[in-house]
């Protein structure tokens, strides 16, 4: 199912248009960015930039983008009916549930490692990779890339259950953008709320903060706060997998 | 003990053979005492389909009957309220579709077939591809994108893709529903080879009488979201207690009529009566003969669909040939 997903959608003009503006993003950055340095109100190197540029990416446009696809990888199949098409076939519905989730996560980090790549093109191409003062300790470049590599790919896993949230409103409520709107309603209260005392999901976004701000990893701390994370994702993702099979094996497929 | 085992295995025997005798073909697909309510609306009550293998069994009924609610029960797109479906077969052996044919508009014909190889986890055969694309008559559009066909030609890709794996069961909804009169016909001719020449059964909902007349195996009418009837096409053209009595008299034919017999209709010199079982046509014929009615012509008359289809339905009877 995973390999005909991946055929189905990732030959869609909403995959490749969803791409293109995640890169437009990061243009525009770029061009404020060099900007800025040119008339001389900033020194940027190519850390600052990638923290800037994926940051930005991450916390405001990757959740936009994952929502709207995996809303739309959903609704669609209903609106083209072709959901009946593995079912007549005999495939069950927890196939075709496992086969969406797997799209959801494979397009999150798609549209994650594609926006990485350029951006790691810009700031090499664009600023001086030098090594950089985090804290108390200097951290070569290849350190910084891989920090920052391992801080989106965390974010990512994040972004795919709000994407798994909105393939479960597709497939109550069928429509993409109600779908999509209401999962990253869900995002901006998980992200606004995120420093909020004794709130249970905050070691997911304390993580990814901890692996581009603080000099020493090596901190029993810090892998206290990964397993917290790991284990607020696998509930959360645990929660909303379940709902999504409740919700679609109690439903009768029916089209308009 | 032995002695009883032997039996045991005789009689055993003796049951299956017995029951190959009388039912040659066995069920492929069966609903058991289906229900279905969407809230308080009951849609459909009581169905109990028999496909048997080698069918080309025909849904009919008029809109809104609960055809295509029975169609999406069969493929679990639809739960049931209440009731069972049962086929006897793997999951890959049964194919279709319900409504308008299911295409994704941004893909070619061909890479829509080749999903459903993916879908199945088998290396893609684009030979098979290509020749089931070209039964259907659509090789020459194979690479234009889906999205760009008629309703007619999304039908025929409906049909490539159920046809494609070569099923036991195939299950279309109006299959020939939006198709010019030219594919009408091919649909219908290719639905009776691949039957006749592959074994395939089929499940189909048809509103054309015409055509389901031409093709139809056995047939199940439904109204009302209740099935009114199932039955093989050969034991509803037998309708062999219906006759049509030829007489210069019928005034007199009619009051000549021996107990046993109903009058069903009664147009110029021709009278059609029912016989009941135990009264045959030459009992009839003596009896009118020496009661001094002149009798030109006695015979059994053959039941049409479209006849019989609203006799069922609205207890009317249409034209009997």
């Amino acid at each position: 199912m995973i390999r005909a997903e991946l055929k189905k959608y990732f030959q869609t003009r909403l995959f490749w248009v969803l791409n293109a503006v995640g890169l437009g993003l990061l243009v525009i950055y770029s061009l404020l960015v060099t900007g800025m340095e040119r008339v001389g109100l900033q020194q940027v190197t190519a850390f600052d930039y990638l923290i800037g540029s994926v940051n930005i990416y991450v916390t405001s446009l990757l959740p936009v983008l994952v929502c709207l696809f995996a809303a739309y990888a959903f609704a669609s199949e209903y609106q083209w009916r072709t959901l009946m098409i593995p079912l007549v076939e005999g495939r069950s519905r927890s196939a075709v549930l496992w086969g969406k989730a797997a799209l959801c996560a494979l397009t999150t980090l798609a549209f994650a490692a594609i926006y990485l790549i350029f951006a790691l093109g810009f700031a090499f191409g664009l600023f001086s990779a030098q090594d950089m003062l985090l804290e108390n300790r200097v951290i070569s470049p290849l350190e910084a890339v891989l920090r920052i590599a391992t801080a989106t790919a965390w974010i990512a896993l994040i972004t795919f259950v709000f994407g798994l949230a909105a393939m479960v409103l597709a497939a109550r409520f069928r429509h993409p953008l109600l779908a999509s709107a209401g999962s990253l309603l869900l995002f901006f209260i998980f992200l606004m709320t995120a420093d909020v005392r004794r709130n249970p999901f905050a070691p997911l976004l304390q993580v990814p903060r901890l692996l581009v701000q603080s000099a020493n990893l090596s901190d029993p701390a810090f892998g206290l706060t990964v397993l917290q994370g790991v284990g607020v994702w696998v509930a959360v993702t645990g929660v909303i997998l379940g709902v999504f099979f409740i919700v679609f094996h109690r439903q009768d497929i029916v089209f308009e | 003990m032995a002695y009883a085992c032997i039996w045991l295995v005789i009689d055993c025997v003796c049951c299956w053979v017995d029951e190959a005798m009388t039912d040659p073909s066995p069920l492929i697909l069966e609903t058991r005492h289906l229900y279905k309510s969407f809230g308080s609306l009951e849609v459909l009550r009581d169905i109990n389909l028999h496909v048997h293998k080698g069918d080309i069994y025909v849904l009919l009924g008029p809109n809104g009957a609960g055809k295509t609610t029975t169609l999406g029960l069969i493929t679990q797109l639809i739960r049931p309220t209440k009731g069972e479906v049962v086929f006897a077969g793997r999951p890959g052996e049964m194919a279709g579709f319900i409504g308008t044919p299911p295409v994704y508009p941004h893909l070619s014909a061909r890479d829509n077939l080749r999903l459903s190889f993916l879908m199945r986890r088998q290396p893609v055969d684009l030979a098979r591809i290509d020749r089931t694309l070209a039964t259907v008559g659509l090789a020459s559009a194979r690479d234009r994108r889906a999205g760009e066909f008629s309703t007619g030609m999304r039908q025929r890709l409906g049909l490539a893709r159920a046809l494609l794996f070569e099923p036991h069961l195939i299950i279309l909804d109006e299959p020939t529903s939006g198709m010019d009169p030219e594919g009408i016909v091919e649909v219908r001719e290719m639905i009776r080879d691949l039957n006749r020449q592959r074994g395939i059964t089929w499940l189909i909902s048809s509103h054309m009488l015409a055509e389901v007349e031409q093709i139809a195996t056995r047939v199940s009418i439904l109204m009302n979201g209740a099935q009114r009837i199932e039955a093989t096409m050969d034991s509803l053209r037998e309708n062999k207690n219906v006759f049509a009595l030829d007489t210069p008299e019928p005034e007199r034919a009619r009051a000549a009529l021996p107990a046993g017999v109903t009058l069903l209709e009664a147009e110029g010199t021709r009278l059609l009566v029912r016989l009941d079982d135990n009264l045959g046509p030459a009992e009839l014929n003596r009896h009118l003969v020496e009661g001094g009615v002149p009798v030109t012509g006695l015979g059994r008359v053959a039941n049409r669909l479209e006849a019989m289809y609203f006799q069922i339905c609205y207890g009317v009877s249409g034209g009997w040939s």
